[in-house]
């Protein structure tokens, strides 16, 4: 268990309740976008759920959507964040994300949440935002729904003990995380400059 | 003794009146919840006819949807949105629900003033992804100002031939 999170029921159809796995990311910076944050770009798994890439050109066709987001954690998933997305219109479905830390995805949901949205990609294993373009994807923005300040402790203590990991003391891993974290965000604050689409591939962290 | 006599006269007449006051007051009280609740919203949304036409294969079908709504209520309100609900089948069989919104030319929002009704006609453009599927079930939901949704649901929608 990474973080002590308030206990919640939420309700979901048979099929939702598996996490989808993320495959690929990217962050896409667009002027005209977000005042030009660099906006990550989540290549989802979806296999096992055709309603997802159902949902994705519904929204290509409506243009407009509404959907709530939440943070969490399952019980079962450890070292691992769960977004929440409750998506009411233009389809009726429950998404559920997860971000594994051991798998460099803390960088993805700090971005996202300094970004304050991500774009969401149908896709498969193998699947990167450079050759999957122009597949439909959607722009979901990400309130604050408080989650801000137990992320700071999450992402801390699981860099210090990544750091710990890789064979630095504890001294110097509090300190190089610190660093690491304030650097990842500084590349991550960059605003794109008035010019057409760009997309940018990551690595995670 | 007179006096005793009077007293107890004095004293039926003040509980006489205790008790009218009492009704009269009881009266006003049920009176003025009446009022208020005359002036709760209280659209009521009722389907007159349906159909849809299919201007080519692959492409959006059209629905047509009129309904009547009456306002109940003392209070004017306006109905400001208009979404049909389609539920569906995925060939993987996962039933999945769409929200489409009422086309621009449905002329929404719309007021409706106390005590007043008016028939409406909400066009819906629903993309193939959506009906080349299996449709199972139609739902049309209306909202109003104070946010409260009222639904119809027609149940068989025919194709219009021009």
């Amino acid at each position: 268990m990474i973080h002590r999170f308030k206990r919640s029921i939420i309700s979901l159809r048979t099929h939702e309740s598996a996490p989808l796995r993320i495959v690929g990311d990217g962050l896409i910076g667009t002027q005209g976008v977000g005042d030009g944050r660099m906006i990550p770009v989540l290549i989802l798994d979806t296999a096992e759920r055709p309603d997802v890439p159902q949902y994705l050109a519904l929204h290509a066709h409506s243009g407009a959507g509404d959907v709530r987001v939440q943070w969490g954690q399952l019980p079962q998933f450890a070292d691992t964040i769960i977004l929440i997305l409750t998506v009411l219109r233009p389809a009726e479905l429950t998404i559920l994300i997860a971000f594994e830390l051991p798998k460099k995805h803390g960088v993805l949901v700090d971005q996202i949440l300094r970004a304050k949205g991500l774009y969401l990609q149908a896709g498969s294993p193998g699947d990167r935002l450079a050759n999957t373009m122009d597949r439909p994807r959607v722009l979901v923005e990400v309130a604050d729904t408080n989650f801000q300040a137990h992320w700071e402790k999450i992402y801390y203590k699981f860099t210090v003990a990544r750091l710990r990991k890789e064979g630095l003391t504890r001294t110097d891993a509090k300190r190089v995380a610190k660093q690491a974290i304030t650097a990842m965000r500084d590349v991550g604050d960059f605003r794109f400059p008035p010019t057409p689409q760009s997309a940018v591939e990551t690595n995670g962290f | 003794m007179w006096t005793d006599i009077v007293s107890a006269v004095a004293a039926g007449i003040a509980l006489f009146l205790s008790v009218a006051s009492l009704r009269q007051s009881g009266r006003s009280l049920r009176i003025s919840e009446r009022q208020e609740a005359r002036q709760q919203p209280n659209l009521i949304a009722t389907l007159d006819a349906g159909d849809y036409t299919t201007a080519n294969e692959g492409g959006d079908r059209r629905y047509r949807i009129a309904f009547s709504v009456q306002n109940r209520s003392d209070a004017d309100n306006a109905v400001v949105r208009a979404e049909l609900r389609l539920t569906y089948r995925l060939p993987e069989g996962i039933l999945m629900v769409a929200r489409v919104q009422a086309s621009p030319e449905s002329g929404l929002p719309f007021r409706l003033e106390a005590r007043d009704s008016i028939r409406k006609e909400c066009q819906f453009s629903v993309p193939a992804t959506i009906w080349q599927h299996r449709i199972e079930a139609y739902t049309v939901e209306l909202v109003d100002t104070y946010d409260r949704a009222m639904t119809m649901d027609p149940i068989l929608l025919s194709e219009r031939r021009a």
